[in-house]
């Protein structure tokens, strides 16, 4: 006589954490594999197993590994750092952003003096080997997209 | 007759209950901002909040409830990426802008050196040198400006910010929510998060 736990899956780890059968419809079982459990211990640590359910359930299944997986980063950058979690990450990247454009619109500025000084501000722009119009702009203002750029750059996103 | 006249903090009010004096969400989510607590709820659950709190010294815990609050509403705003989607857009206008200003230094350093070689020759026709000649003034003098054309390089700065590739930055609906990161100005840095893994939609490992 065939056992039917020869042909049953492992539980997900979110199940085996959980403790509770592990059956065909698991919303959790494709996104957390029985060989990663630390994965479902830290989102369900942060976030909880009930409000990753419904988070899952509110969004479109192909759609649903990338949400874990943005769950599963954030939870382990909130174990990592309780303070500011992943948010810390962010306040840095801005600072860099702001003076990395800073500096950028320092350059431009200089090259638009130069270039007004020279009278050939035309010709290098017109240039064909230039590569890129000047003065060079970010496609991003100092702000963040939807900003309007400080330069007339690009305002697609 | 003792009157409580202190309403309860928004997050006993959205429970339910009553507020005591030892609320641990009473100083941090105040009653006029109801939506900030119900955002914390709805993505972290109360009782996560509170033995988050709990496990942090009490000078932290504002930081903490703010950083919450934001990633719960980033998650709300973009249920799939939340701030990981921020993260990532941050990123790639890190990468963007070190190319501009690569560029841009490089096209700047053409006029210098343009400048250099009209520069020295006007100068050394004011001071009545002998260009032709060679002197050693006017070797002093293109040497002042080469120095004065190559200021102190920041490309180690800049290649230091390159965190590869994350998500796919694409979602206008995150580079919307990119907007409201203004909010954070009064946070202390933290260590940011460590390089991102190469290749789209894998996530930035945390460092």
């Amino acid at each position: 006589m065939a056992s039917s736990s020869m042909y049953s899956n492992p539980p997900c780890a979110a199940c085996k954490f959980l403790r509770r059968k592990c059956n065909s419809t698991c919303i959790f079982s494709p996104y957390f594999p029985p060989e990663d459990p630390n994965k479902f211990f830290n989102v369900h640590k942060i976030f909880g197993a009930s409000n990753v359910n419904k988070l899952l359930n509110d969004i479109l299944p192909h759609q649903r590994e990338d949400a874990v997986s943005s769950l599963a980063y954030e939870a382990e950058a909130r174990l990592k750092d309780p303070v500011y979690g992943c948010v810390g990450a962010i306040s840095v990247l801005q600072k860099q952003v702001f003076m990395l454009q800073r500096e950028l619109d320092a350059t431009n500025a200089s090259i638009m003096r130069y270039a007004s000084s020279r009278g050939d501000y035309e010709s290098s722009y017109s240039d064909p080997d230039s590569g890129v119009p000047l003065p060079y702009t970010s496609s991003w203002s100092a702000g963040f997209p939807g900003e309007s750029p400080g330069k007339g750059g690009d305002d697609s996103v | 007759m003792a009157s409580s006249s202190t309403s309860p903090c928004a997050a006993c009010k959205f429970l339910r209950r009553k507020c005591l004096p030892e609320c641990v969400f009473a100083p941090y989510f105040p009653p006029d901002q109801p939506q900030k607590f119900a955002n914390v709820h709805k993505v972290f659950g109360a009782s996560n909040v509170t033995k988050l709190l709990n496990e942090l010294q009490p000078h932290q815990r504002e930081d903490a409830v703010n950083s919450l609050a934001y990633e719960a509403d980033m998650r709300l705003r973009d249920p799939v990426y939340g701030c990981v989607g921020v993260i990532s857009l941050l990123q790639h206008q890190l990468r963007q802008l070190q190319m501009d200003l690569s560029c841009a230094k490089s096209e700047l350093s053409k006029y210098q050196n343009l400048g250099l070689s009209s520069h020295g020759l006007i100068a050394a026709a004011h001071q009545g040198i002998n260009i032709l000649g060679g002197g050693a003034s006017s070797r002093d003098h293109h040497h002042h400006f080469h120095h004065q054309l190559f200021p102190v390089s920041q490309q180690q700065v800049i290649r230091a910010f390159d965190g590869g590739s994350g998500y796919d930055a694409s979602s206008l609906l995150a580079m919307n929510m990119a907007g409201s990161i203004g909010q954070l100005g009064g946070f202390p840095q933290s260590r940011a998060a460590g390089t991102a893994a190469d290749g789209r939609r894998t996530p930035v490992e945390p460092s």
